[in-house]
């Protein structure tokens, strides 16, 4: 009996081949965009843990530094002085081909007698019998390097070729002298990215004389000696962190972005089940008559619900393996997306491909098949639960759905309210932000029905009369078909909400940003001294080329900013070291009224200054201090201020240089503010100091550091972006498949409309015309949603994301920017049923069912 | 008697460095070093041109001396000693300092790292009663202060394992070293002046000039102070041998091994020995040592001078090599006849560099009189 039924399945399927197409390309696409964010997110964040893992071996700990390093004579007192036995000291830094200045890579220092226990890849990697002597050679002859042999391939390199770097330090010839090889394909990333060689030749290559990265430390067990004998010899500006700890804080770290965009990833999975229903519903109410004739002769509920089960596993099988094809294929193009948003805001990634994993696979699977099935339950229910006589009656159907939709209406009330209270009530989590998000959405979705009808009612009432009978047909069918048109407009009006609504944020961002960044430079031109900070050598250069700058006849003043880390709560924070003019002063924009004395005592006193984010998350209020930790122990810094800043999600603080020199190394600057006197020729002055500067210095006018600053900011939101026009395409094919169901199921009716007198040209006004208005109704209703939309993430998920406030910023390009798109989305989808329909014969189409 | 030390240094130091690049870096190293270009390139023969040579007796000057000489290729700082507890409990301990020239120059540089010196020290512990051998090994360069020596005083170290002298004099001495279950703190003092090897400090290996090495030793260091294993600590008392050796010639091809020994007598005097082994199994002619008599003068010793002979054999169960655990050593012209003993057979150090190096007992008759000693035996090329 069952393959009977099957076979009935399988033939009606068949018969329906846009139907299948639509839905399988619905879940595709769905589980296509929620595996590529999740591939391309994991795979920044392995490459860097895998990175770490690839030097590090199977160290356990690691002495890290901020700004300058670690004196490398910490090493010997560690090693030499306490015994600690395994310890491994790496020299890093970042070089850049200089053939390709955009092409960079990891040059990485290590001393090859260490111990072995550590097992780093350029020991495990080799196998052949030169690769002993490889690393001899690394000692014994300066700029001798090894790299993985993709990148020497990729590179045109081979053993013994030279190639220039540009590091801090100028240009350097590099000499392979043999090849990494990786095991598997994980590794390969990795090493793509290194240059390995001895500490000697990176401490001469990255001009790191003297001062170390980190230190590698294996405990094999817990082994309290040791970590005493660290802990008392740790200098001030030293941590000592477990490498799984730094992993976990790098992914803390980045956790809000990764939930915003897995949400976004969400979103379409949620379009995507819209899609699923809506074709499921389709593919069920066009067996009503069959369903029931098949309950007449005895299949029973069960029988029938399980044929309809198996046949939405089965698309969501086929449809989720496209889907998994589409999402690592994705998920390529979205890694260097995300990759360089990880860059921009948060710490360096070396991401080149997708590590493909089987967990986020397999969790894409169940994603998809998930959803699938939740989405085919109603109609699936519904296929059974109605006794065999009224299955065949179409119009029972409909008159239940109408109860349906005031019920929906309530519900959906109660969710808006419930999602609104969740997101303002969730405190701190971003999860239960975007969670509301969601639901208010949902919520909205089953009030379209209602919307829709209301709406469609008025238009029927106000211009009816004008319209006409072919006016009218269009406006009423979508009454009388609400159970199916309800839920296309809902679809729509999702994806174009969510439009809307992230467009809006990120406009309210954009303005907030550019106001800020104007406000922020105050200077006329910035010279910027890139590269690691360290003491000494280039820190006594630095502070020459202050004087000198000072020196110009046509410079007024300078102001300069020292940009490091110092440890607060165990942890480095980022520290802005100013010293300021009263010009430079007046670009704080402060989130709380100041007193008068501010700049005093934040020059004078022991205070510091915190950006908005740092202050959101470390709940610190002014007044409040906090506990820096200096070669003097711990030393209070009074917060006196918060003020605007949208460079990073992590917040920083800023001190005066005064305050800061008490206590930590001078490490020279970062950048200098040159302040010309007036009616200087800037250009002129730019030339002047362009002279004054040496290797990668550089100078910059306020106007290309607005630009600058500009593109990133453009660039961090390219993933949103793109991933809003993919919600969107999901959207997009979901009302295409819903609308052509809905006119393909009318086939019968539309041809009584031909039988009696209805031209051509009034049948595609009518079919173009009902998804228009479907389509204006979505973008109408989408209009206030995405409000909603953008309110709760500006002033929720945001603020909780990245400890950034906004004004809320209208734009109204956005709104009717998003009425188009629904309305052109919709007559798109209305045009391949109505020339189909135009050009099939009434009697054919009498005939069809 | 350490002159075979030479010989074999030559050999062993490139076996060393292969191997110890191997055992370090767990990759397989199927072919010898000098069929690898890249490994000839950093030891190459004529690099040697590059180093000094020990081409005719020096004047040593101390504390100057102690201390490393870079220009030769190689160069060690060697102790080893015999030690009991107050009930009895023997303990044996070797705890040397190798250095490399892995170049003869190192081009200038800002950073302290660049360095072609490379230091390597083995440190072992033999416990008689539990009849258990303990080692242990370093390799560091000697940048940033992490292994080198002083020639302000006798002072040499590897990380945390050192040899230094106490106070400006070269002695009292004291030696550390900790391993991962074993550890030594002691105080050697000259019980016997240093004495000048071979002719006047100049051991020859060969008839080439040059293929030689600089050499003094101290054959009897009294030494207190104690020895942990475990969570034990034994204080211990004895004497100690110590060699210092500096060279840069290389070994013929011919020689396979040699076995060394270094016994202290009752009677306040030592013998050391050395025996070359070839390749065709035959003895080399330059095997030698000398016996030092209880005033300090030293008589040398020739090949034809000493015979020894094998009594028994051990297989290693760690590397499955067989060596000679028992000899019997005939010295005519000193009317000694001596068998020489390990405490314990399985004195094998499975490091870098795979040899053994034991404690031994010596039991024999020496002018007609029975007399008892100790000392320390160094076998290599075993296979």
């Amino acid at each position: 009996m069952s393959t009977i039924l099957n076979k009935s399945s399988l033939n009606f399927l068949l018969q329906h081949p846009w139907q299948l197409a639509l839905a399988i390309v619905g879940i595709a696409l769905g589980v296509a965009v929620v595996i590529s964010i999740d591939l391309a997110m994991e795979s920044s964040l392995t490459a860097f843990d895998q990175a770490g893992k690839a030097f590090s071996g199977t160290a356990t700990h690691r002495i890290i530094a901020s700004e300058g390093g670690l004196d490398e004579k910490l090493y010997t007192q560690l090693r030499v002085g306490q015994g600690i036995k395994k310890l491994s000291p790496v020299v890093s830094g970042y070089v850049q081909l200089a053939k390709q200045t955009n092409n960079s890579f990891k040059l990485i220092g290590i001393d090859p007698f260490i111990e072995k226990s550590f097992k780093p890849v350029w020991q495990q990697e080799q196998s052949k019998n030169q690769r002993a002597a490889l690393l001899a050679r690394l000692v014994v002859e300066p700029n001798t390097v090894l790299i993985s042999d993709k990148t020497a391939r990729s590179l045109h390199l081979k053993i013994n070729d030279e190639f220039t770097i540009v590091s801090d330090s100028g240009k350097q010839d590099l000499k392979i002298i043999g090849f990494l090889q990786a095991n598997n394909a994980i590794s390969e990333q990795v090493l793509a990215k290194l240059i390995i060689t001895d500490i000697a030749t990176a401490q001469e290559v990255l001009g790191l004389f003297g001062r170390l990265s980190s230190i590698e430390v294996l405990m094999d067990n817990y082994e309290p000696e040791t970590l005493t004998k660290i802990l008392k010899l740790l200098p001030g500006s030293a941590l000592f962190v477990s490498v799984d700890s730094q992993s976990q804080s790098m992914r803390e770290m980045t956790r809000a972005f990764s939930i915003n965009l897995k949400a976004l990833g969400l979103l379409s999975l949620l379009v995507g089940m819209f899609l699923i229903y809506n074709t499921m519903t389709f593919l069920v109410m066009q067996r009503r008559r069959l369903i029931g004739c098949l309950r007449s002769i005895g299949i029973t509920r069960r029988q029938i619900f399980k044929l309809i089960i198996g046949e939405a596993f089965l698309l969501a099988i086929i449809g989720t393996l496209i889907g998994i094809a589409l999402g690592i294929a994705l998920g390529q193009s979205l890694l260097y997306m995300v990759s360089e948003t990880i860059n921009a805001i948060y710490f360096r990634v070396d991401a080149t491909s997708l590590i493909i994993r089987p967990a986020q696979i397999g969790k894409g699977v169940f994603l998809g098949i998930a959803a699938t099935l939740v989405a085919v339950l109603p109609p699936a229910w519904e296929a059974t639960r109605f006794p065999p006589a009224t299955v065949l009656i179409r119009s029972g159907l409909e008159s239940s759905t109408r109860q349906l939709v005031s019920g929906a209406k309530l519900t959906g009330f109660i969710l808006i309210a419930g999602g609104l209270a969740l997101a303002l009530s969730s405190a701190q989590s971003v999860s239960w932000g975007l969670a509301g998000i969601f639901i208010i959405v949902f919520g909205f979705a089953l009030l379209t029905p209602a919307f829709t009808l209301g709406l469609v009612q008025m238009t029927d009432k106000l211009f009816g009369r004008f319209l006409g009978i072919a006016g009218r047909l269009p406006v009423r069918t979508i009454s009388s078909e609400i159970s199916r048109t309800g839920i296309a407009v809902a679809a729509l009006m999702i994806a174009v909400s969510a439009t809307i609504g992230m467009e809006l944020m990120i406009g309210s961002l954009r303005q907030t940003v550019t106001e800020w960044v104007q406000a922020s430079l105050a200077a006329d031109l910035y010279v910027t001294l890139p590269g690691e900070k360290i003491i000494g050598g280039r820190a006594i250069e630095e502070h020459q080329l202050k004087k000198r700058l000072a020196d110009l006849p046509d410079v007024q003043m300078l102001s300069s900013a020292l940009h490091t880390k110092l440890i607060a709560n165990d942890e480095f924070t980022k520290v802005s070291v100013f010293e300021l003019n009263p010009q430079s002063r007046k670009g704080f924009i402060f989130k709380d009224k100041v007193n008068d004395d501010l700049w005093d005592r934040f020059e004078q006193q022991q205070t510091v200054m915190v950006t908005e984010p740092y202050a959101y998350y470390h709940a610190i209020r002014i007044g409040q201090e906090i506990l820096l930790q200096t070669d003097k122990g711990k030393q209070p810094f009074e917060v006196i201020a918060v003020y605007a800043d949208y460079s990073g999600d992590q917040g920083h603080l800023s001190m005066s240089r005064q305050n800061y020199q008490r206590y930590w190394p001078d490490l020279g600057y970062s950048g200098i503010g040159v302040y010309a006197r007036k009616h200087t020729d800037l250009k002129q002055l730019e030339n002047q100091l362009y002279k004054l500067l040496t290797g990668q210095q550089s100078v910059k006018s306020d106007k290309d550091i607005y630009k600058a600053s500009m593109e990133v900011f453009e660039q961090t939101f390219t993933v949103t972006e793109t991933l809003r026009w993919l919600s969107a395409a999901v959207a997009f094919v979901g009302v295409l498949s819903t609308l052509m169901a809905l006119q393909f199921e009318r086939t019968r009716q539309l041809g009584i409309l031909r039988a009696i007198g209805l031209t051509r040209r009034q049948l595609t006004f009518l079919v173009i015309g009902e998804t228009g208005l479907m389509g204006l109704i979505a973008g109408l209703f989408a209009i206030p949603v995405g409000y909603v939309v953008a309110y709760v993430l500006i002033f929720v998920v945001y603020e909780r994301s990245f400890g950034w406030t906004m004004a809320f910023h209208f734009d109204p390009m956005v709104v009717y920017q998003g009425l188009a798109l629904a309305f052109i989305a919709a007559v798109l989808a209305g045009i391949f049923p109505a020339l189909k329909m135009a050009r099939i014969k009434p009697a054919e189409a009498l005939r069809i069912e | 008697m350490r002159e075979r030390k030479f010989i074999v240094l030559a050999i062993v130091l490139l076996a060393f460095l292969i191997i110890f690049w191997r055992q370090t870096f767990t990759f397989s190293m199927l072919t010898p070093p000098a069929e690898d270009g890249s490994f000839g390139q950093i030891l190459s023969r004529d690099e040697e041109e590059n180093f000094a040579h020990a081409l005719k007796p020096r004047k040593f000057s101390f504390p100057a001396d102690h201390g490393a000489h870079n220009r030769y290729r190689t160069e060690w700082w060697y102790f080893t000693g015999n030690l009991k507890n107050p009930y009895g409990r023997k303990f044996g301990y070797e705890l040397t300092f190798f250095r490399f020239a892995l170049k003869a120059d190192t081009p200038p540089s800002k950073s302290v790292w660049r360095n072609n010196q490379l230091y390597m020290a083995h440190f072992t512990v033999t416990d008689v009663e539990e009849n258990h051998f303990y080692t242990d090994e370093r390799f560091s360069r000697t940048g940033n202060n992490l292994a080198g020596t002083s020639n302000k005083k006798y002072q040499v170290w590897l990380h945390d394992w050192s040899a230094s002298s106490l106070d400006n004099s070269d002695f009292p001495l004291r030696l550390q070293a900790k391993g991962p279950e074993f550890a030594i703190d002691l105080i050697l003092k000259a019980r016997k002046d240093l004495v000048l090897q071979g002719e006047q400090g100049l051991s020859r290996k060969s008839e080439k000039p040059g293929n030689a090495s600089y050499y003094y030793s101290y054959p009897r260091l009294t030494t207190e102070g104690s020895i942990n294993i475990g969570d034990n600590k034994f204080s211990v008392m004895g004497d100690s041998w110590m060699d210092r050796e500096w060279s840069t010639s290389s070994l013929s091809d011919e020689q396979a091994g040699w076995d060394w020994f270094a016994l202290q007598f009752a009677d306040n005097s030592e013998l050391m020995f050395y025996r070359l082994r070839r390749k065709d199994g035959q003895q080399d002619s330059n095997s030698s040592g000398s016996v030092i008599l209880a005033d300090s003068s030293k008589i040398t010793l020739r090949k034809q001078d000493v015979k020894i002979k094998v009594l028994d054999t051990w297989k290693s169960p760690h590397s499955h090599s067989i060596y000679p655990s028992k000899w019997h050593l005939s010295i005519p012209g000193q009317n000694l006849e001596v068998d020489v003993i390990p405490l314990i057979n399985d004195q094998e150090l499975n490091v870098s560099y795979r040899y053994w190096e034991g404690a031994v007992s010596v039991k024999g008759i020496k002018n007609g009189k029975s007399i008892s000693g100790q000392g320390y035996v160094e076998l290599t090329g075993y296979k």
